[in-house]
């Protein structure tokens, strides 16, 4: 294996700390919002920056790490900005600052109450996330995981019906049992091989260890970091949380907390079990198994859903099973292709969750039978929506044709061609269930919109962004920050090892 | 000859992007300078020159490839596009001819594609565009009839998506070459994809079901871009393979048939195109140098006068309104001109001799013959005698005779420019037809044919003259236009539609739902019992406790507050004490 | 149809029975399928292709095919 440069920087630990440093700084200015919202996108542009900075070195290979301290012997806490956590950084970061543009205009549009602890809360979980994509070994992982759950909390519940209660209470409950599952797995590696860091290629293929220790703690691992990827059966927290103000089911609930769920399965897959071991012991049929039903079940039950926000909930749970998929076909271009769609269904999700937030404040309408003829008066955007549709179903020129190609080329690659049919029927089933909206939002005579308008430019402008995004990086989809390549190398130094 | 190779597809495009945001006048001038250029550019590129690449990962893709074969496809393709833009000149809907110059753009794309990923990118941008054509005509059929068309090419799409993934992990390139050598499953599944988009049955029925449903410009764009591509690809990646033939034959006769079955113009025509398809899929199949001469030759005259078909059909819809057969009649002193033009569709598509059809038609028969398959000679000479009956006899004498004009059916005036279109067709049939060396010398291979031997003649005249006498006898006896739909195979799948969205879609709901809503219960149950520390402290035995949030929300916000002020320390000491 | 449309269609019909009987050898490169030595083949061709399909498609498959027009439900 190549020796991977390490050098040793401050940068990741204030990566994850910039926004916190910001908390009390937005606390302070309750009283003066524009101060406060000033805060919120400060920290954002500083941490998205700062994450810039690492990303040179993440494209050339290197990793770049603090250790925080020692917890005991052969476990500290250390932050590692290798370049698959540099990547998910960068797209997380990024998409947080049009968050924090659109959430101006979502909350005071609707004028939402407790926007303080909103954006205080919000920064926390950047910062938590930045954790977890810079957690160089599972407990440090574990950590930020459990504070990303705890500080999503007061944000789900944030309407403070009894709906959102609810919602919450579910959310707590599926999350806090998964991070005893996680905990439970953690401690048990660390029993069994005495080391938990994280390492391209897997650590557990060193440990001779054989199926039966090995399966159960698969199943474990996949139950911990599951409920946050969405894999069915342990999905359903997801709808519910769609109770949730929209910023946060778009930012959290389709990037930052899901893709933390995802991105901790490919770091279980790829650099806790590595794919020799995954193949030895069948763990990757078990995954391509959960992962493909998810994948057929979640876009069924989403053509049912009239309610705009649970559909779009139970099509995230479905491409989430699509990165699930593609790290349980183990070769290099299927990890690629996951890798990839992390970024690339980030940007059409928010797009899409950031539309139905916008239709919400603008014209008070949630159910896609209420959305007759909105195109008219809001054709920016219903055209960022239809965009991102089009490249949820895969179809060109958006990016989410890129990563499902990818992904197809990585199912063959695997030998397992069949997989494609998964990918290809997905596709149909994402047009079925999203292409009705766009139509009848554009082809249908509208009813009650007189002296209606777009929506506020707080709000159109991020998903016009974030639309002109996935169609730029399908047409030229190395034009950003090489991604194409940074996902390609981040595949190859995974699925590279196979034997 | 300018060395520079243009992409075409570059000019469609960013023509296509500029379109929508210009003042009515200038859109519908670009509407047709733009493929105007596109032509020029085709024309003037010398063949042969060298493709354009760019690299993507670690594959190189072919964006641009100027040879003969795609050479001629990309010619009728812009020309054809620039007849629809005087068509569609006088429209006001930016949305139309935007969706119309996208469609032709990415046409033009797949045709000048070299590699598979440009020409599944094309072939996918083709798909949504022309359903744009399909759901901007007004009405709930118009809208229902475009989702079934978009579904099924993202469904045949899928097909060749699969196909082309296997077939670049097989070979390890992206580049586009003849897959006539071996049979695999990735070639038969992009053959299946091509084929949808070719309109083969059994997979044709999104041509027959949406094309009378368009707009009326729209549809003559739609006529000429889809199927034909697919013939292309066919042409480029199949040559020689005996199914096609097969499929071929079948396919003009199943199209004929139906033809003769329609009661609306523009069904009528819709199943023409499938007949017309089968010819040029034939000619594929046949393989030979002629034979794929043929088909090209085929397409090429078949893209002018079936659009001219349809515009003439789409005049007619346009100033009076109606589309049934049943309905039609008595147009002759109300359309003249309309007549006449189409007229001169109508005996290009039967080959009558000095029209186009009959120098490309009868290649392919022969080439048939010369192939040592006369029985596909035959049949293919069966579905000429069909198609004259159908659409050459059958459709403009109910449309413009057979019956009195009534004074007070008022007929709206038709713009000049869409007169203009019609005509400029019309003419380019007619030259061809009399000196088919122009359109010879573009085809692909050298033509050692000469359409107008006393063989040749005999054989046209003596069928359509007999074809002739036996309509007019039998017109009103048997071939009467009767007001019904005949069923086509997508009534297999359409008709089971809602039951089948009633068993996967609804069911598989309904039992999540059910399920979630027991594990909700039992885990309320569970929460009930275990949620809060303090009931145990203190429920007694016998007496049930209250619980107010208020008294506990303190303990509960200080465990929070606790813990997020620990992970603060934590990072402030790390940042002290570090390594 | 007036007179005159009628006998220039006969006319053509004749001219191309003369054309065939006198200007065409039934035996060169085109004439070697088995339907290029009966004579008028391509009359009797069109006769009896044009009465078969008709009776194939309206008075055979018609029948079954047929639905009428506001029967479709989707």
């Amino acid at each position: 294996m190549p020796i991977q440069e390490i050098t040793t920087s401050l940068t990741p630990l204030l990566v994850v700390a910039v926004s916190l440093g910001a908390v009390p700084l937005i606390l302070l200015s309750s009283r003066r919002p524009n101060l406060r919202e000033f805060w919120t996108l400060l920290a954002a542009i500083a941490k998205f920056t700062l994450v810039l900075t690492l990303l040179p070195g993440a494209q050339a290979g290197k990793i770049t790490q603090i250790s925080l301290f020692r917890l005991f012997p052969g476990v500290d806490l250390c932050l590692k900005a290798d370049p698959f956590g540099v990547y998910f950084a960068l797209i997380a970061s990024g998409l947080w600052i049009l968050t924090s543009v659109y959430s101006i205009g979502y909350m005071r549009g609707g004028h939402e109450h407790k926007q303080t602890r909103y954006y205080a809360c919000f920064a926390v979980c950047l910062s938590a996330t930045m954790g977890i994509a810079f957690a160089g070994n599972l407990i440090t992982f574990l950590l930020f995981y459990e504070i990303l759950t705890i500080a999503t909390y007061p944000l789900v519940i944030h309407k403070e019906t009894k709906t959102a209660i609810t919602a919450g209470r579910k959310y707590l409950v599926y999350t806090l049992s998964a991070g005893l599952l996680l905990i439970a797995a953690a401690l048990w590696t660390f029993q069994l091989t005495g080391t938990l860091d994280f390492q391209a290629g897997g650590f557990l293929s060193a440990s001779g260890l054989d199926g039966k220790t090995l399966v159960p703690l698969f199943l474990l691992f996949i139950g911990g970091v599951g409920v946050k990827a969405g894999i069915m059966p342990l999905h359903s927290w997801l709808p519910t949380a769609m109770a949730a103000p929209t910023p946060v089911s778009a930012l959290l609930h389709a990037v930052a907390v899901v893709k933390s769920g995802v991105f901790g399965v490919l770091r279980v897959v790829g650099f806790v079990f590595g794919p020799t071991l995954m193949k030895q012991f069948g763990l990757d049929t078990i995954l391509i198994v959960l992962a493909a039903v998810t994948i057929i079940l979640a876009s069924l039950i989403a053509m049912r859903q009239d309610n705009l926000k649970r559909r779009l909930a139970y099509s995230t749970i479905g491409h989430l099973s699509y990165i699930v998929m593609g790290a349980a076909l183990l070769s290099p271009m299927a990890f690629s292709g996951a890798v990839l769609h992390i970024a690339f269904h980030a940007f059409m999700k928010i797009t899409l969750f950031f539309t139905a937030g916008a239709i919400y404040i603008n014209l008070h309408r949630e159910n896609v039978s209420e959305l007759s003829g909105i195109g008219r008066i809001m054709p920016w955007t219903m055209g960022a929506f239809a965009l991102g549709s089009l490249g949820l179903a895969g179809i060109p020129p958006v990016n989410g044709f890129v990563s499902k190609w990818v992904l197809g080329l990585g199912a063959v690659q695997s030998g397992h061609p069949y997989i494609l049919a998964v990918f290809v029927f997905s596709g149909l089933l994402n047009a079925a269930y999203l292409f009705p909206i766009v139509h009848r939002a554009f082809f249908k005579p509208g009813e009650g919109l007189e002296g209606k308008t777009e929506a506020s430019p707080w709000m159109v402008a991020p998903l016009v962004v974030t639309a002109l995004f996935s169609l730029l990086f399908g047409i030229y989809p190395d034009l950003f920050f090489r991604l194409v390549q940074l996902a390609a190398a981040i595949g190859g130094q995974i699925g590279g090892l196979l034997t | 000859m300018i060395d520079l190779h243009i992409p075409p597809v570059a000019v469609m495009i960013i023509g296509a992007v500029i379109v929508p945001f210009l003042p009515r006048i200038l859109r519908s001038i670009f509407t047709v300078l733009i493929p105007a250029a596109t032509l020029a550019v085709i024309l003037v590129v010398p063949t042969g020159s060298d493709p354009i690449t760019l690299r993507l990962m670690d594959y190189t893709l072919v964006l641009s490839r100027i040879d003969p074969l795609s050479r001629i496809f990309g010619i009728i393709f812009a020309f054809i596009c620039t007849i629809g833009g005087f068509y569609a000149y006088h429209l006001s809907d930016r949305w139309q001819q935007t969706a119309a110059l996208l469609y032709a753009g990415s046409a033009i794309g797949v045709t000048f594609a070299g590699d598979y990923f440009t020409l599944f990118i094309c072939w996918e941008m083709m798909a949504v565009a022309s359903t744009i054509l399909i759901w901007r005509a007004a009405g709930e059929e118009s809208a229902r009839a475009g989702f079934r068309y978009l579904l099924f090419h993202v469904f045949g799409g899928g097909l060749l998506f699969s196909g082309i993934i296997l077939q670049v992990q097989g070979s390890g390139s992206f580049v586009i070459t003849s897959l006539a050598g071996g049979h695999s499953t990735g070639s038969w599944l992009i053959l299946l994809g091509v084929l949808v988009n070719a309109a083969v049955p059994p997979l044709h029925a999104w041509l027959t079901d949406a094309y009378p449903k368009a707009t009326i410009t729209g549809a003559v764009f739609l006529s000429a871009f889809t199927t034909k591509t697919a013939v292309y690809v066919l042409a480029r990646l199949f040559p020689g393979w005996p199914i096609l033939l097969v499929l071929g034959v079948i396919m003009t006769l199943y199209g004929v048939i139906y033809a003769i079955l329609a009661n609306d113009i523009r069904t009528i025509l819709a199943y023409h195109i499938v007949s017309q398809v089968g010819f040029m899929v034939a000619g594929v199949g046949i393989g030979t140098e002629m034979a794929i001469n043929g088909a090209t030759a085929h397409a090429f005259s078949h893209i002018l006068y079936t659009a001219l078909l349809f515009m003439g059909a789409g005049a007619v819809l346009q100033a009076t309104g109606k589309r049934r057969l049943t309905d039609l009649g008595g147009l002759y002193k109300k359309l003249p001109v309309v007549f006449w033009l189409y007229l001169i569709a109508a005996f290009s598509i039967s080959g009558f001799p000095l029209f186009n059809g009959f120098i490309s038609k009868s290649m392919t028969v022969a080439a048939a013959g010369e192939a040592h398959h006369p029985w596909a000679m035959l049949l293919m000479n069966l579905a000429a005698v069909g198609t004259f009956l159908s659409v050459g006899l059958k459709l403009p004498y109910f449309t413009w005779f057979g019956k009195e004009p009534h004074s007070d059916e008022k007929v709206e005036p038709l713009p000049l420019t869409m007169y203009f279109g019609m005509g400029l067709a019309a003419a380019v049939c007619v030259l061809h037809g009399l000196f088919p060396q122009l359109l010879y010398r573009l085809l692909p291979f050298e033509v050692h044919w000469n359409p107008f031997t006393r063989h040749h003649l005999v054989e046209a005249v003596q069928m359509l003259t007999i074809t002739f006498i036996i309509f007019w006898t039998v017109r009103w006896r048997w071939l009467k236009p009767k007001k019904a739909v005949a069923l086509d195979v997508d009534w297999l799948y359409r008709r089971p539609a809602s039951f089948i969205r009633r068993w996967t879609v609804e069911l598989v709901d309904d039992l999540f739902e059910g399920v979630e809503r027991f594990g909700l219960k039992s885990a309320h149950w569970l929460t009930e019992q275990v949620k809060n520390p303090y009931f145990w402290r203190m429920a007694k035995p016998g007496r049930p406790v209250e619980y107010t949030p208020d008294k506990y929300r303190p303990a509960s916000s200080q465990l929070i507050l606790t813990l997020l002020g620990l992970f603060v320390l934590v990072m402030i000491l790390s940042l002290l004490i570090r390594g | 149809m007036k007179r005159w449309h009628w006998a220039l269609l006969l006319l053509l019909l004749f001219i191309s029975l003369v054309v065939e009987f006198f200007f065409l050898s039934h035996s060169q490169e085109e004439g070697s399928h088995w339907w290029s030595s009966i004579p008028a083949f391509w009359i009797l061709f069109g006769a009896a292709g044009s009465m078969t399909l008709i009776i194939l498609a309206k008075l055979i498959l018609g029948p079954v095919l047929y639905q009428r027009e506001d029967d479709r439900n989707d």
